[in-house]
């Protein structure tokens, strides 16, 4: 029985790709014959894809934008984070705003630094979600090579990942999703090179893998532990296991330090993320689509009904792999560095449902994917490594390993499809309008024309130098659609608060959203609502997106 | 603050001081040539005296350019002192805006120097560049390729490892017909000489070279003593402690004669056999291990100069006696030597052989060590960059950068660091509003990032390496900012005695590692 990740017989990297349909070229009397483009592309393979797929997911992004209107809410907040660290009235980089974990803003800063200024902020956020995809698309490459696959199966795994809509989706959109499977891809390729040859260069990987999902979501903080010890079983003795693993923790706890502290330092409480995704993670009174009685149990069962929805190869192929390496310890412990981080996604969501604080977002499963794909590696390799089977029977394996990962991109496909089970991100406008279906009714996401239609209207106000205070714990999307994004007043602003408590004037629309969160700063702007120095706030317009109030003097004032 | 009448005192006083002071050091000075010319050593010493001469002033006679024995040249100390007085003008004119630009250059030259370490630390992981022989190799080289080598070991009131010092030289492994070994002693050092004939015993294998008095007592000065003595078409140096690979000598012969004779120096890898002794002696291996596993063989991997270990260095005699040989008055004459080869257009590659030393393990000796290095550091980059276009045209931009913050960023940073740290301390505690003026916004940005990344990163590396190399270090290398802490306290005391003793030789006490404390720390090969 083979080892799961000893190097493989032979080198680790396979030949290259080359057809034997094409023979190599007949050398010609003016000199060696140059490399056909066919030879060139065999070489060249990971990099094309990498590139189309970049230009498929920003596609994809600008599709939703533009076409569809539709973004989902969180990535909007990203975007006019990363807008108001560079381009607010008061740049500074603070203003990325302590509720999200910084990666996903800080990825977006070089977008925006092009796209802001040509009035195109939202599209950040797509732009920058698309290159983790592509990145991430060359990483799998390597990974599946360390495994010691075939060029033909590395390419169909990477191809049944990268071109999964699901992962399209998500590297279209601008959430974090796709700068974790990024993070995740490169901890693979660390775990891989460590169980194989060890060294400074593998731990480097890992450690800084972990320390980049640290900083893009919340779960990394049960991830980071669990991987690094996972990862130290691998060693002998309990002093060594205990070195590498808190060598491999290192990165990512210091950065949640940093973070925790930078949450401290700026607004006066450490934990001022935590309680700010508190306000976030309750779910509405009217969430039908989680279970009823919310136990434990029952959020088990959500969490692998979503599960099978969209990694259902995982269910498949997973049973098998571990029939095969539980027989020997040590690969057991290897496999299980993988299958277990991808528990902490279900595990955490079947949990906060059972206490009934959380959404119940499917879109968390969908980041399951990028560990199944890799699972789909394993059981390659076996397949690849076995001697019960003979080459056809091998090639026929193999190509049902390449349709599971389709399955995966079809179920996961069919999921966001259905607006009952895509309620919460409504992912289903984005697939339907992609497939010509038709537009489901309900919504919660912003509406981004109502934006654009409100940023044009007020537009022509700020062009005269007015000024209009926002609370962007609601209102975030509206600086991105507006041509005169520093004449927004935002609560990161070191003003925003004067301008509240004392206006007279200092700004003259103001724009009120009702919420249900009451955030720190919605304060401020009940005060200025309230506010009569030196003149009142009247309601001036409404739409959709919320009430418009504009600034009237005191008469001699 | 007075209005322009009292300023233009105070200007007036400052520039008629400056034109005063630089006469009266301007008349002591040396003046230098204003072209760099190499030059061919004298090879033929007919007399004591002429060895003597040979070796306090043959650097001094044949480039004088490139020797330490005016730590600064006639153009140096001009533009320090026109420098100081700018600097005391802009500090009476725009105290303000002087500080944010000496603030903003010191966090410039923080960040480029982590770029330049991760660069080399980077370039090592790729596979180090090391000249690898086994042993089987070197036991089976021909004789043809096993050229005649000089040993030399210079030794000074070293009693007490005389015993060790012969039998691990005699555990050498090369014909006895080659190899020359010259034990070079102070002729008044008595204790010594007594101890070393009693351990040499009536052998005639190991010679006692009573070195001249005179010029400085330094290390290269007795090592230029020897060399004039010298048979060997190989030459090395160990020093008293040391306890060398003895297959190293085959493996550097079998190695030079491979190599191109574009390579003229192997450097050997050096470690401790006291590694474990305590947290000094821990934090010593760590650094060591990372210096001679990671960033030699990264600068070697650049084609970057290599400032040399003080021991076990491999040359081929004729180019070192063409490079002027050993600066006495450079007290880190390895790193002074490493430059010189790189400016005439030589490499030094890093010879996989390891030479165990011993570890200071206490502060006190510790201390004295390394501001022998950091002053040797100093007046190595001083000299070297008397004409940096010259130096630039020499080395190579790159190289010029790397010799930059490898030689001379070493020492100076670390007299930077306790300002920052107290400056650090102060916000975080009191959050004075003028440390919040010092830094505008992207030399803040700047300033943080490195802060935060380099001072991690630095940490993680050095853990890492403990993981490679020996699990004990771990905790050591977790505690590595306090290491730091002691370099910053060896740095100024380096620059104290750059002004005031620039040739003056700390001398390292060894031994007190104690025999019960030796056991070597394993010395993994480099991945």
């Amino acid at each position: 029985m083979t080892a799961v990740l000893a190097p493989p017989v032979g080198p680790v990297r396979p030949e290259p790709f080359n057809p034997p349909s094409l023979p190599p070229p007949e050398p010609t009397s003016a000199g060696p014959a140059r490399p056909g483009w066919r030879s060139a592309l065999a070489a060249k393979w990971p990099a094309v894809l990498a590139i189309v797929a970049f230009g498929v997911y920003v596609a994809a992004g600008c599709y939703m934008l533009y076409s569809v209107h539709y973004a989902i809410g969180d990535a909007l907040s990203r975007s006019e984070d990363a807008r108001a660290v560079l381009f607010s009235r008061d740049p500074h980089l603070a203003a990325w705003g302590f509720v999200w974990f910084p990666g996903p803003v800080v990825l977006e800063l070089p977008f925006m630094l092009v796209v802001g200024p040509l009035n195109h902020a939202a599209l950040a956020g797509p732009l920058s979600t698309a290159m983790c995809g592509a990145i991430t698309v060359l990483v799998m490459v390597k990974v599946f090579r360390r495994l010691g696959l075939s060029e033909p199966m590395v390419a169909g795994l990477t191809v049944a990942y990268c071109l999964n809509p699901v992962i399209i989706f998500y590297c279209a959109n601008g959430m974090s999703e796709a700068s974790f499977y990024l993070a995740a891809s490169v901890f693979f390729l660390g775990l891989i090179r460590w169980y194989q040859e060890g060294g400074p260069v593998s731990l480097i990987l890992m450690s800084l893998a972990l320390a980049a999902a640290m900083t893009i979501r919340e779960e990394a903080l049960v991830l980071v532990p669990l991987a690094s010890v996972v990862v130290a079983f691998h060693e002998q003795g309990w002093a060594r296991r205990a070195k590498v693993a808190v060598l491999v923790a290192l990165p990512g706890l210091f950065v949640f330090a940093l973070w925790t502290f930078a949450n401290w330092i700026i607004m006066g409480n450490p934990l001022f993320w935590y309680q700010g995704l508190a306000l976030e993670s309750k779910p509405p009174a009217n969430a039908w689509w989680l279970p009823a009685h919310k136990t434990l149990i029952s959020g088990i069962l959500y969490a692998a009904r979503y599960t099978w929805a969209f990694v259902p190869a995982l269910f498949i192929v997973l049973p098998v792999l571990l029939i095969v390496v539980a027989g020997r310890r040590r690969k057991f412990w290897q496999l299980a560095a993988i299958v277990l981080p991808a528990a902490v996604f279900p595990s955490q969501v079947a949990f906060l449902i059972s206490k009934d604080s959380t959404w119940g977002d499917p879109r968390y499963f969908a980041s399951l994917t990028i560990f199944s794909i890799v699972v789909l590696g394993f059981a390659a390799r076996e397949v690849a490594t076995s001697r019960r089977f003979g080459v056809r029977g091998k090639r026929a394996l193999s190509v049902l390993l390449v349709c599971l990962g389709g399955f995966n991109a079809v179920n996961g496909t069919l999921n966001d499809i259905n607006p009952k089970t895509s309620h919460v991100e409504s992912e289903s406008i984005a697939f339907r309008a992609a497939l010509g279906l038709s537009r489901p009714s309900n919504s919660y996401q912003p509406a981004i024309v109502s934006w654009e239609l409100f940023d044009s209207y007020l537009d022509t106000y700020l062009a005269k130098g007015q000024l209009i205070i926002v609370d962007t714990g609601t209102a975030f999307p509206g600086p991105l659609f507006s041509r005169y994004p520093r004449q927004w007043v935002i609560p990161s602003d070191q003003d925003f608060q004067r301008v509240a408590d004392n206006f007279n004037g200092q700004a003259q629309w103001l724009l009120s959203l009702p919420s249900a969160i009451t955030f720190s700063s919605t304060i401020e702007i009940d005060q200025a609502l309230a506010s009569t120095d030196g003149g009142h706030f009247e309601k001036w317009k409404t739409f959709t997106v919320g009430d418009l109030y504009r600034w009237v003097p005191s008469k001699g004032g | 603050m007075g209005g322009p009448p009292v300023k233009t005192v105070i200007l007036l006083t400052a520039g008629v001081l400056c034109l005063v002071t630089g006469f009266v050091l301007r008349s002591g000075a040396q003046s230098l040539p204003g072209t760099i010319r190499t030059g061919r050593v004298a090879r033929r010493w007919r007399t004591e005296r002429d060895r003597a001469r040979f070796s306090t002033d043959g650097l001094f006679v044949a480039m004088p350019e490139l020797s330490a024995r005016n730590t600064l040249s006639t153009r140096q100390r001009d533009a320090f002192i026109a420098g100081g007085v700018a600097l005391l003008i802009s500090v009476v004119i725009a105290p303000h805006l002087t500080v944010v630009f000496i603030v903003s250059v010191c966090t410039l030259g923080y960040a480029a120097s982590m770029v330049v370490r991760l660069w080399l630390y980077v370039a090592s992981l790729g596979g180090p560049e090391l000249v690898r022989l086994s042993d089987t190799e070197a036991r089976s080289a021909p004789d043809e390729v096993l050229r005649t080598y000089t040993v030399l070991v210079p030794v000074f009131r070293e009693p007490e490892v005389m015993s060790s010092l012969v039998a691990n030289l005699r555990r050498l492994d090369y014909p006895a017909d080659r190899l020359q070994i010259l034990l070079l002693v102070e002729t008044d050092d008595s204790a010594t000489i007594t101890s070393a004939r009693w351990a040499i015993g009536p052998a005639n294998d190991i010679r006692i070279l009573l070195v001249p008095p005179g010029g400085p007592r330094t290390k290269p000065k007795a090592l230029n003593y020897g060399l004039t003595h010298a048979t060997g078409t190989y030459i090395t140096i160990f020093d008293a402690e040391d306890r060398p690979d003895p297959l190293q000598l085959r493996k550097a012969a079998l190695a030079f004669s491979t190599q191109p004779a574009s390579v003229a120096c192997l450097q050997a890898r050096l470690g401790f056999f006291n590694g474990r002794q305590n947290l000094i002696t821990r934090w010593f291996q760590v650094e060591y291990s990372m210096w001679f596993r990671q960033m030699l063989p990264g600068l070697s991997k650049l084609g970057a100069p290599i400032p040399l270990g003080g021991t076990s260095n491999h040359f081929r005699t004729d180019v070192l006696l063409d490079l002027g040989a050993w600066d006495p008055n450079n007290v880190t004459e390895d790193a002074d030597l490493g430059a010189r080869l790189s400016r005439a257009g030589y490499r030094s590659e890093v010879l996989d052989s390891v030479t165990l030393e011993e570890a200071n393990s206490d502060f006190v000796n510790w201390a004295k060590q390394r501001s022998r290095w950091y002053k040797g550091y100093l007046q190595t980059f001083l000299v070297h960059i008397r004409d940096i276009r010259s130096t630039r045209r020499a080395m190579g931009t790159r190289e010029l950068l790397f010799f930059t913050f490898l030689v001379g960023g070493t020492p100076l940073m670390a007299m930077a660091n306790p300002v920052f740290w107290i400056l650090t301390v102060l916000w975080f505690s009191v959050k004075p509003a003028w440390i919040m003026t010092m830094y505008p916004a992207l030399v803040y940005y700047v300033g943080l990032a490195v802060w935060l990344a380099g001072n991690f990163l630095f940490t993680f590396i050095s853990m890492l390496e403990a993981v490679e190399v020996d699990d004990s270090l771990f905790v050591a290398a977790l505690l590595t900012p306090l290491y730091w802490v002691m370099m910053s306290v060896a740095a100024f005391k380096a620059l104290i005695q750059v002004v005031f003793a620039p040739t003056y030789w700390e001398k390292t006490r060894h031994g007190l590692a104690g025999p019960a404390r030796v056991a070597a720390t394993p010395v993994r090969p480099a991945s």
